[in-house]
């Protein structure tokens, strides 16, 4: 007897997780009085936007002699998003930096350099642009800058860009 | 012999005095006499009065779509509609889900798309008729709407909003119906 309420039960639970209310349209037909009945219908409107976006990270990034007063080697690389940048309302795409800021030599020599992004220091992991929806181009340009190396050589070094979608308040 | 002119003359006076009988056609729907008559036996007619009714239920089946996408169309239409003299049957666009009554869908993230509804190329104001049909020139009508999407899209996500079409009957203008009519 239990196990047949049991049975029972697990149908009816079964078949109300599988219902799936059905929508209709709104037939409307007189009622007792004549008057429409229902008196009105609803239609429910809906939209789809899909996210676009593109973000174009230069693959190098050459750094060039500076003769002043102290000898640098310094390049400007800019990062940019493409006009027609489109996210979810307050969302932005945050870009940051990673890596050791630092250069070597076949031979082993080191040379260390910054990132500054508008004028600021970068830090490793630091935000270096962040862009929202906008029918215009956005950059973020970044200044790469080593001191005068000790040693003579052809030095090179990588750094990484993320990309993540942010939600805003 | 006398038998029978018993039972001729019972006979006789039993017809004459049962009630004539008054015979009708039956109609499609609810007629019925109220009363009888019988004539007397006097020069002049026994008039009687019956009075013949017949009640016609106004008809029509308006459908109203469930659901639209931006972008698409909806047939919004009417059959096999009989309302009463002098009046026809009006659908009209009268509610949107803005508080304003603008045509808008908006995102869970709070954006908004604001968007238009043409019957055919003219824009259909909100609390416009749409569909209008007076049985003097149909029985039938409908509709196509256009839901367009605007052209400055800002932000990306899943838009939703509702517009609500409200049946009444109203008087006849004595246009013809649906295709031809104006909105407003």
């Amino acid at each position: 007897m239990m196990k047949k309420f049991l049975t029972g039960v697990l149908a009816l639970a079964l078949s109300g997780a599988l219902a799936v209310p059905v929508l209709a349209d709104t037939t409307v037909n007189p009622g007792e009085d004549g008057s429409p009945s229902p008196s009105a219908g609803t239609t429910t409107v809906s939209f789809h936007v899909d996210p676009a976006y593109t973000v174009t990270i230069p693959a190098a990034v050459q750094l060039d002699k500076v003769e002043g007063e102290k000898v640098t080697y310094e390049k400007d690389m800019t990062v940019t998003a493409s006009a027609g940048l489109r996210l979810l309302k307050n969302q932005t795409i945050q870009v940051t930096l990673g890596g050791e800021f630092t250069m070597t030599s076949p031979e082993g020599a080191e040379l260390p350099y910054t990132v500054t992004a508008g004028g600021s220091p970068v830090q490793k992991g630091g935000v270096v642009a962040s862009f929202g929806t906008s029918d215009a181009a956005q950059s973020s340009t970044l200044r790469f800058a080593a001191e005068d190396p000790e040693f003579a050589g052809q030095y090179s070094g990588t750094v990484t860009f993320t990309l993540r979608v942010q939600n805003g308040q | 012999m006398k038998k029978w002119i018993r039972i001729g003359i019972a006979l006789g006076l039993a017809l004459a005095l049962c009630p004539a009988s008054v015979f009708g056609t039956a109609g499609d729907g609810s007629g019925q006499t109220d009363s009888s008559g019988q004539t007397g036996g006097s020069d002049q007619p026994d008039l009687r009065h019956t009075a013949v009714r017949y009640t016609v239920a106004p008809t029509y089946t308006v459908t109203i779509p469930e659901t639209v996408t931006l972008g698409g169309t909806v047939e919004v239409s009417a059959q096999d509609v009989m309302v009463g003299k002098g009046e026809q049957l009006e659908v009209a666009l009268t509610e949107t889900s803005d508080p304003d009554g603008a045509f808008t869908v908006t995102s869970a993230e709070g954006a908004e798309i604001v968007y238009t509804v043409l019957l055919g190329q003219k824009p259909v104001p909100a609390g416009g008729t749409v569909l209008a049909v007076n049985p003097d020139f149909g029985d039938s009508g409908s509709v196509t709407l256009t839901f367009a999407v605007p052209e400055n899209l800002v932000y990306a996500g899943d838009y939703t909003g509702s517009v609500t079409f409200t049946v009444r009957i109203g008087s006849a203008d004595g246009e013809e119906n649906a295709e031809n009519q104006e909105v407003g």
